[in-house]
């Protein structure tokens, strides 16, 4: 037994409350295991994980027994823990570029965990270790990457340079706490790939803590399922996956293997065209007489969105989608091709839901500004039409009040899209903070589509989101496709996502 | 390298556009010089013969070009109020004198807030951190004349460490000229003090929540390790871009210490040159400190690149 973990609680004092971020966990690991450690954000997981390093804040209680390698590390003091720490047990945290000191060269970061736990070793020992990990860890030019400081390195390299850091004092017990989670997909399944070839490698026994079940799924064999501060499941990851038994584990699963949406042909009218569309933007001289360089984002673009479509846009970031929806607002105006569009401004829904929203505004007001300022006839037109206005208003004719829509209009347009976002009335009342992030990215969502607009650009909706609540936005997005006929361009890093939702895909490589 | 070469670039046209402002800024003034010299009940005669002989009735451009080569080669002309006297030599005598007087300061602020700002950083305790800031905010308020009123009572009058208007030249006496200059330059150093440890006990205690000193932690750092290999680099990093600007201020403050503790450095001699509109002096001392604090902000900047390697453009 290497690990044992007995009624662990950690409750975080402040000066007005109390709160229990882990309420007794129990659990065991052998030596050489893969133990998973999956939940939302707010389960607890990575409060456990820190109370795993023994790196808890001040402000944090713990109670209950760690046993690792027949020894409690709760009573340990300070000191007597800097001695397992970085040798015994070794951390791979989430985000590499700002785990790492900015102003040091790696190479002497990575070196100084050996200066620490072993002082008789020589200068020239030191960094022949180094290197030799480097290589190790797959990290190309052992030598150049020495010398680099953390910023000159890829995300990663960066989380390469902290695994092999992790590995210098060949620890018993490795916790890597979402250490995929900042990188790119194919940079996640290379990190994942190594952190197994280590554990075959080494026999180092490694904690995986995530909120991706697929990243869970691809390199432990068993794994506890956290939820609200409890262990709601332990067992094999097979297992668990084929026959989940708390209600919490199976939404986690159902909004994994929703599967692919079975795609449609459509050949109506398209909603937008993009041809032959080449995205650059001009580098000015830096110097005088030097020439302006063209840097090109992505080259050759042809893809259609038609009416009732979803499209997804997938590629690793650096790959211009982001610009390509920019281009498509009208913000980045340097492209050849041609964008064309049935209808004007489309409108957006970001990663961000909380930003999006004027905090100082109640719900209701935010949703009613896009009508408010409606002057164009011809839009105003539009509005009444595609929403309905006057089957809205039980079919009394729509008052005519200038060139305006009435404050009955307007309010009686923006009932009836809170209940296609299936948001309660109440929530008119209410400000952005009084919401959570679902419930406002609902919002943002109602928001799009009040002024009419029919096709939406969607950048990483979900990705900000908890797993649960990301499966209730796609499925309200896949209602609103079907109840609207609206069509999206869908923007997303993730496969699944994607999968999930579109009818079609364009898959972005980012140029040489 | 290259960053260097651009930052030199902008401090040259920086001073161009300092000695532009200067100049211009002395020669709208409606007192003209010549009267200056002449009195109030001068013949208009008299005053366009002096106009004349001093070169004023020539053209704004020409009297800049002329009065700007002669800057660059440390020819400022003569003083109005010492009658022949060049007025390079004249600033150039007290210029040693305010060169220690300021280093004395700068010294003090370093030595004194790096420390004061660490013991600072590191205090937990509710009330060590309110005393800490009481004590900071109050320094900080007080201004330098007012402190230099209080040092020369305080020490002169009633402890008598040193005697007032009893000052020596570096030249003559290095170590009597700063036992002298320490009392000045606590005037000027103590609220500039103040406000660097605030500084630094506000960038330390955001570096202490840095990613990063986490990972020292998990590789098994001790607390000293932790503090002076990780998070006191880091902290002082904005420290020195902070520091570049204290350099002005206590350049700036000078003048008036200068004048309470009768040091005569190039601050007395400006204020007395301003109070006898003695221009050529006025414009020269102006034109020193600004070339003084703008050569220090570049080498600010240098050190800065120097330090932290994400600085390269």
């Amino acid at each position: 037994m290497l690990l044992q973990v007995n009624d662990l609680k950690v409750e975080y004092h402040t000066k007005t409350k109390i709160s229990y971020a882990v309420k007794g966990v129990s659990f065991s690991m052998e030596k050489g295991d893969i133990l998973g450690i999956v939940g939302e954000s707010g389960s607890g997981k990575s409060t456990m994980g820190l109370a795993l390093m023994m790196q808890l804040p001040q402000t944090a209680k713990f109670t209950g027994s760690v046993i690792f390698k027949d020894r409690d590390l709760v009573p340990l003091t300070f000191d007597e823990l800097r001695k397992i720490k970085g040798c015994e047990i070794s951390t791979v945290f989430q985000e590499p570029m700002t785990s790492l000191n900015p102003l040091v060269r790696v190479g002497k970061q990575v070196e100084e965990i050996l200066k620490i736990h072993d002082k008789t070793l020589t200068k020239e020992v030191r960094k022949d270790k180094v290197l030799r990990m480097f290589r190790n860890v797959e990290l190309q030019n052992p030598e150049e990457v020495y010398r680099k400081y953390p910023h000159e390195l890829s995300g990663g390299m960066q989380q390469r340079v902290m695994i092999a850091m992790a590995l210098m004092n060949h620890p018993d017990l490795l916790i890597a706490d979402e250490p995929t989670t900042a990188l790119d997909a194919d940079v996640q399944t290379q990190i994942l790939e190594l952190l197994k070839s280590i554990n075959e490698r080494y026999g180092t026994s490694i904690i995986l803590i995530s909120h991706d079940l697929r990243v869970i799924q691809k390199l432990c064999r068993k794994t506890l399922v956290m939820y609200q501060g409890l262990i709601v499941e332990q067992g094999d990851v097979e297992q668990i996956f084929e026959h989940p038994e708390h209600e919490y584990t199976k939404s986690l699963i159902s909004a994994l293997t929703k599967g692919e949406k079975e795609s449609e042909e459509y050949d109506n009218e398209a909603m937008l065209q993009v041809r032959d569309l080449t995205l650059f933007y001009d580098i000015k001289p830096e110097k005088l007489g030097q020439k302006k360089t063209r840097k090109y984002i992505c080259r050759d673009m042809n893809f259609t969105v038609h009416e009732g479509e979803i499209v997804g846009l997938v590629g690793p970031s650096g790959s211009g989608k982001s610009s390509i929806s920019r281009a498509i607002l009208g913000l980045h105006k340097d492209y050849t091709g041609e964008i064309l569009l049935k209808e004007p401004n489309p409108q957006m829904i970001f990663q961000d839901s909380a930003s999006s929203l004027n905090p100082g505004r109640k719900i209701g007001w935010i949703l009613e500004e896009p009508l408010r300022n409606l002057r164009d006839e011809k839009q105003l037109k539009r509005v009444r039409l595609v929403s309905r206005v006057k089957e809205l208003l039980g079919g009394e004719e729509p008052p005519s009040e200038g060139a305006r829509l009435s404050r009955k209009e307007r309010r009686a347009i923006v009932r009836d899209i809170l209940k296609h976002v299936e948001l309660p009335e109440e929530f008119l009342g209410r400000y952005p903070d009084e919401l959570s992030g679902g419930q406002k990215q609902r919002v943002n969502i109602a928001l799009a589509l009040i002024a009419g607009s029919r096709f939406v650009i969607a950048d990483e909706p979900v990705s900000a989101l908890d797993v649960t609540i990301q499966g209730q936005i796609l499925e309200l997005l896949l209602n609103l496709q079907r109840e609207l006929n609206l069509s999206m361009l869908f923007i997303s890093h993730d496969k699944a996502v994607v999968d999930r939702m579109c009818d079609k895909v364009v898959q972005l490589e980012p140029l040489k | 390298m290259r960053y260097i070469g651009k930052k030199f670039l902008t401090l040259i046209i920086a001073l161009l556009l300092i000695s532009i402002v200067v100049f211009l800024a002395f020669s709208i003034l409606p007192a003209d010089a010549s009267i200056a010299k002449l009195g109030q009940n001068a013949t208009p005669e008299r005053i366009a013969a002096l106009r004349a002989e001093m070169g004023l009735d020539r053209p704004v451009l020409v009297q800049y070009w002329s009065w700007l080569t002669g800057a660059v080669r440390g020819d400022f002309g003569t003083s109005y109020q010492y009658t022949g006297t060049g007025v390079a030599s004249l600033v150039g005598g007290r210029l040693g004198t305010s060169a220690v007087l300021s280093l004395i300061s700068l010294v003090m602020v370093v030595v004194i807030s790096i420390p004061v700002g660490i013991f600072g950083a590191k205090r937990r305790s509710v009330a060590g951190r309110a005393a800490m800031t009481t004590l900071v905010h109050i320094t900080m308020g007080v201004p330098s004349f007012f402190l230099g009123i209080l040092i020369t009572y305080l020490f002169s009058l009633v402890l008598k460490w040193f005697t007032i208007g009893k000052y020596v030249s570096p030249a003559e006496d290095l170590s009597a000229s700063i036992s002298y200059l320490v009392f000045p330059a606590i005037a000027i150093s103590l609220p500039k003090i103040a406000m660097t440890v605030k500084f630094l006990v506000s960038s330390i205690r955001a570096e202490l929540h840095k990613d990063y000193v986490r990972t020292a932690y998990a590789k098994g750092c001790s607390r000293n390790g932790v503090f002076y290999g990780h998070v006191l680099k880091n902290s002082l990093v904005p420290v020195i871009t902070f520091l570049g600007i204290i350099i002005a201020e206590i350049v700036a403050g000078s003048i008036v210490v200068e004048k309470v503790f009768s040091v005569p450095g190039i601050g007395l001699l400006l204020v007395t040159a301003i109070s006898n509109r003695d221009y050529p002096v006025v414009e020269a001392v102006v034109l020193l400190i600004a070339v003084v604090v703008i050569v220090i902000n570049f080498l600010v900047d240098v050190i800065y690149q120097i330090i932290d390697p994400r600085v390269k453009l």
